[in-house]
């Protein structure tokens, strides 16, 4: 019994260290989080408290911005009313929704793709070079991306239209005509941004216990199901996270590419009219700021709610890779 | 354990030949528009005008980097400018996203689902432009300072989710334990024990929290009025945003428009600014390269 | 004890010296900062449009000096770029930051939606008061076409009034192809030289027009624009229509088109800016803003590759747009708004003020040649060129050499010659249909560049487009357009 007694008094002194061991912990981690949360509530939750602006109708009154903010008229949700009301709606929202969701899928089976056949290829340097020439496009910004584009589908001495012409075949009119335009964003888009998102899942490879790709081969098997069983799901949580970030931001477009890369062609708008270029073009003018921000509002709404359902599916498949 | 085990297997040569030939494609797809850049900054600015951008320039001519040499006092100072903002950004950007992330990923931190949600939810939801300058120029008041470039910038909760996940997979918790075991305190951990294991993960948020910085030009759009503190690609963005406005505004501007395309730098000047902007930060992926390496140490803790 | 009553002795001795100095001093620091307080000096915060010069603040340091003289007040301009000057003014004006007087005006800062918002002062009162060199200064007209509901939120430089397109031709080509330019008058005109020039000339662009440079449509008088298809017509004032459906229109595009389909216009005529023909001297004609004198100034700048000759397409009319050309208003938060209403008077009545502003300081950027010309130093090329529409009365402003003596009674001439357009001082509320105009302005940037361009078949092409303006609501807003027209109609002819 005595033995029993101490056993007990052990495990509730164990139990006692280990709790001011976990409060310890617990302190550090709050200090670790600390700098970030001051951050956070400086830069990003104090200025949330402005998105009583969606809901007003602003106007400018002596005294600075939080007295124009009491002063202007509650409007409730007639800020929103902008986006479903024209009969654009159903355009802008199919192509942001659309062009994003075809950039996901072809993005994520690309850099992934890549990133093991750059891991694979013998030739380390090469790699390194092929690596480091991938990221060049990230570097150009849109509007100079769209001055080669003009390069290549000028109407006039665009290079693809020389290469036509050459081959006895009619010019393009590629800035009149938009059933073109959606490869071509897919493949401008893929190009410029492939490089950056290949790095992620080379990071994440080189992660990979070298152990486990010497128990396969001592097994016998092959390079192919090492990919297949060894590469491909220690990169799953990466790609499951990225996926489920990215379809967070389903809503919103990449302004620069949509707005630069067509150089505002008029008659290619039902396919290159998202819903940034949209609000930007229709408050331009008048720069409202209560109809921008109720937009910026409903599209983070959307992601959100978006993010929170993929989660919610991806948890009850695969409880540890979901992002809470 | 056997290092000079280099090739596990390593794939076949039709396979290897392939996969060589095919990114031989890819990046000079890639590179033959930057090439084609460098090229037109050093093209004769009439030749350029009337033939356009060519690999190979019918005329070169330097002048345009002999015009930004000479007067080049304000590209130099943004030169400066960029390189501190981007090094210093980096340095508080990368601690704070590494602490953060690596509370996150510690099962045993009691609150990490709301630090969690702290941080995510901020991606989606912000002020918007007008309040988040409030509380920079009046709240913090950092208006027209270095400073301004540097700390609006300096947190990005996708950065610090994603390095979670790579904590969470790359990090095995029997190295942790054992640290647990040898008594060491959560900071000692992570310091000493998880940091260099997960060098990778840190270059590569290391290597992208650079290049943000180093292409940001919106913070200066918003926040900087003085020259001394305009970032190169704010200046590069100016011109470019002061052609486009001009062209698009002629028709109504009338007479006055002369007036304004009185200081506009030539075409040739931009590539030299883009040329020069750029090839810098170009040269950056090469040093964040030799980070990549396959973490050595865990195998010891199989072993 | 004696030490210790000598010690307090002293004590209180130092202390009541000091008290006594103290007070002393204080009486003095009291009458100092009275005076002070009397002469106390504004400082004005200016934001105004141009590319930030090196010397700006040499110029502005011998501005202040003659400005705490002449009104107690110092003045800190800070200039912002051309194409960023709206949206940090926007990001500003929208945070209620504190300064005191903003450039705005109808391409930049649009003066008319700031006053929507209430960012500007309203002037009347303050014209009367400090302003009265203004009011005798500037061109009615102009103040007309600043006048909103009956108050003034921002007063116009004083320079040409009105808009007249002006044809520039390549005047080494006429010559060679016997052009005479008394036949250079309507888009139609031009047919049978442009035939030429494109079957002689490969290399050259015979009508050089494009997205930023579109053509004429004679009779209409936009309310917003060319880029919004809302108009009046000339010679029916009452009436606000949609540019799409009217003839004159119709003419026009059908003209373009027939020119675009023979290959006169540059086939990406649509997408592109391109003033790089105009400058590399590979074109026939094109056309653009005149003022008095202009062509010197072509001649010696853009056009300078070619003599050129011009020919007027319509008689000059100002409307709300080239009266809004450039104005200088008063935010709603400023804490001096009559000190800065006295320096915006100096502006119009003060010479010298004028000039230091606009061509920096004598001596070092300019050197004198006569009253009125001046002789551009090197300096000045390199640190300090302003965009002198942008403030006061430009008839009070010296020229460069070679300019014409008579150049301010030609441009005298020109603004009396202007006729007032339908729409010159209405300025519409849009708010009732800002969602109409959103979607308005989003349809009609689709299709207009493609129209005016040539670049498709009017026939078929205008009704598609009418159809999807309806669509988004331009009936609507043309309705709510026309009530408030007809209330500011029926009180302009009282």
């Amino acid at each position: 019994m005595n033995a029993v007694g101490v056993n007990e008094k052990n495990k509730t002194t164990l139990k006692r260290t280990k709790n001011r061991l976990n409060i310890k912990k617990n302190m550090a981690f709050l200090l670790m989080v600390l700098p970030g949360v001051l951050w956070l509530f400086l830069f990003k939750y104090l200025p949330m408290l402005g998105i009583v602006i969606a809901f007003k109708d602003f106007r400018y009154s002596r005294g600075g911005f939080i007295k124009s903010l009491f002063k202007s008229e509650w409007i409730g949700f007639d800020n929103f009313k902008f986006l479903f009301s024209s009969n654009d709606a159903y355009i802008i929202v199919r192509n942001t929704l659309g062009y994003n969701a075809i950039f996901i899928i072809i993005g994520t089976v690309f850099s992934v793709a890549f990133a093991i056949m750059l891991n694979e290829m013998t030739r380390k340097k090469l790699s390194k070079f092929y690596q480091t020439s991938m990221f060049f496009p990230y570097f150009l910004s849109w509007v100079i991306v769209s001055y080669f584009v003009y390069t290549f589908l000028s109407l006039d001495k665009g290079i693809i239209n020389n290469i036509l012409l050459a081959l006895g075949l009619e010019k393009v009119s590629w800035y009149a005509e938009p059933k073109h335009w959606p490869g071509i964003l897919i493949f401008v888009n893929n190009w410029k941004n492939l490089g950056y998102s290949t790095v992620f899942y080379l990071a994440a490879i080189c992660g990979i216990d070298k152990a486990y790709y010497e128990s396969a081969m001592i097994d016998g098997a092959t390079k192919w199901e090492q990919i297949k069983y060894i590469t491909i799901p220690h990169l799953k949580p990466l790609i499951i996270t990225l996926t489920i970030l990215a379809i967070g931001r389903i809503f919103n477009a990449d302004f620069g590419l949509f707005y630069n890369v067509p150089k505002e062609s008029g008659p290619l708008f039902p396919v290159t009219n998202v819903i940034d270029t949209y609000v930007y073009r229709g408050l331009m003018k008048s720069g409202d700021i209560g109809m921008s921000t109720a937009t910026g509002l409903f599209q983070s709404f959307v992601g959100f709610v978006l993010i929170m359902a993929t989660n919610a599916v991806v948890k009850r498949v695969d409880k540890d890779n979901a992002i809470f | 354990m056997t290092k000079k085990n280099k090739d596990f297997h390593s794939i076949s040569k039709g396979a290897d030949i392939a996969i060589t030939i095919f990114f031989a494609l890819f990046s000079l797809i890639c590179i033959i528009p930057f090439i084609t850049v460098i090229m037109s900054s050093i093209t004769d600015e009439m030749v350029l005008r009337t033939n356009g951008y060519s690999l190979f320039p019918e005329k070169i001519s330097f002048s345009a980097y002999i015009y930004i040499f000479k007067s080049g006092k304000q590209i130099l100072q943004s030169f400066g400018v960029t390189v501190f903002v981007t090094v210093v950004g980096t340095v508080i950007s990368v601690t704070m996203t590494a602490f953060y992330a690596y509370a996150l990923s510690r099962p045993n931190f009691k609150w990490k689902n709301f630090f969690n949600y702290l941080a995510f939810f901020t991606m989606l939801f912000g002020g918007g432009l007008v309040p988040t300058y409030l509380v920079v120029t009046k709240v913090i008041g950092i208006r027209d300072t270095i400073w301004a470039l540097i700390l609006p910038i300096a947190l990005n909760a996708f950065y610090i989710i994603v390095m979670r996940t790579f904590f969470k997979t790359s990090v095995p918790e029997s190295i942790i334990e054992a640290a647990e075991i040898d008594g060491a305190g959560e900071f000692k951990t992570f310091l000493s024990i998880v940091l260099p294991i997960s060098l990778p993960s840190i270059a590569t948020i290391a290597l992208f929290t650079t290049l943000g910085y180093w292409n940001e030009w919106f913070s200066a759009l918003l926040y900087i009025d003085s020259s001394e503190y305009m970032p190169l690609q704010y200046l590069l963005m100016k011109i470019e945003s002061q052609l486009e406005f001009l062209l698009k505004n002629a028709s109504q501007m009338g007479a006055s428009s002369g007036d304004a395309s009185k200081n506009m730098p030539s075409e040739t000047i931009r590539m030299a600014i883009v040329v020069i902007s750029t090839l810098p930060i170009a040269c950056a992926y090469p040093f964040f390269q030799k980070y990549f390496i396959a973490g050595l140490t865990v195998g010891a803790v199989k072993g | 004890m004696f030490k210790k009553s000598l010690s307090i002795m002293l004590a209180t001795l130092l202390g009541v010296s000091v008290m006594m100095t103290g007070c002393g001093t204080n009486k003095e620091v009291k009458e100092n900062v009275e005076n002070e307080k009397k002469e106390a000096p504004i400082n004005l915060v200016w934001y105004t449009i141009g590319t930030p010069q090196k010397d700006a603040e040499l110029v502005e340091e011998e501005l202040n000096k003659y400005l705490l003289e002449k009104i107690n007040a110092t003045v800190d301009m800070k200039l912002l770029d051309w194409g960023e000057y709206s949206q940090k003014m926007q990001v500003k004006v929208g945070a209620g930051e504190d300064f005191d007087i903003m450039f705005s005006c109808s391409w930049a800062n649009d003066y008319a939606s700031n006053v929507a918002k209430g960012a500007f002062m309203p002037l009347n009162d303050l014209l009367e008061e400090q302003g009265k060199g203004i009011l005798d200064t500037v061109s009615p007209l102009f103040l007309e076409g600043a006048r909103i509901d009956g108050e003034i939120y921002a007063i116009p430089t004083n320079k040409e009034l009105g808009w007249q397109a002006m044809w520039i031709v390549n005047q080494d080509l006429a010559d060679k192809y016997n052009v005479d330019m008394k036949n250079i008058t309507t888009l139609e005109s031009l047919a049978p030289y442009l035939k030429t020039i494109k079957e002689n000339e490969p290399n050259v662009i015979p009508l050089s027009l494009d997205l930023s440079n579109a053509p004429y449509v004679k009779n209409i008088d936009s309310l917003f624009g060319d880029q919004l298809p809302l108009s009046i017509k000339f010679d029916d004032p009452t009436k606000i229509v949609n540019t799409f459906e009217t003839e004159e229109a119709m003419e026009v595009f059908e003209t373009m088109y027939e020119y675009y389909k023979a290959g006169y216009v540059h086939p990406d005529a649509a997408i592109n800016k391109t003033s790089d023909y105009n400058k590399t001297g590979n074109y026939f004609i094109t056309k653009a803003h005149y003022q008095p004198y202009a062509e010197v100034i072509w001649q010696q700048g853009d056009f300078s590759s070619t003599p050129i000759s011009i020919s007027p397409l319509h008689e000059p009319f100002a409307n709300n747009s080239s009266t809004r050309g450039a104005m200088q208003g008063i935010s709603i938060n400023s804490e001096h708004p009559e000190k800065a209403m006295e320096f915006l008077n100096l502006l119009y009545t003060d010479e010298y003020v004028l000039n230091l502003l606009d061509y920096g300081i004598e001596g070092t950027h300019y050197n004198k040649i006569d009253d009125f010309h001046i002789e551009k130093l090197d300096r000045a090329q390199e640190s300090y060129m302003f965009p002198s529409f942008s403030i006061g009365d430009v008839f009070k402003t010296y020229a460069y050499e070679g300019t014409p003596d008579d150049k301010w009674e030609k441009f005298i001439e020109f603004n009396d010659a202007c006729i007032e357009a339908p729409s010159l001082g209405f300025t519409p509320d849009l708010s009732k249909v800002k969602l109409q105009m959103a979607a308005v302005t989003n349809v009609a940037e689709e299709v207009t560049s493609s129209l005016y361009m040539g670049v498709v078949d009017p026939s078929e092409y205008v009704p598609k487009a009418v159809q999807k303006l309806k669509e988004a609501g331009i009936d609507e807003v043309i309705a709510e357009l026309q009530t408030q027209y007809d209330v500011w109609f029926a009180n302009k002819n009282k």
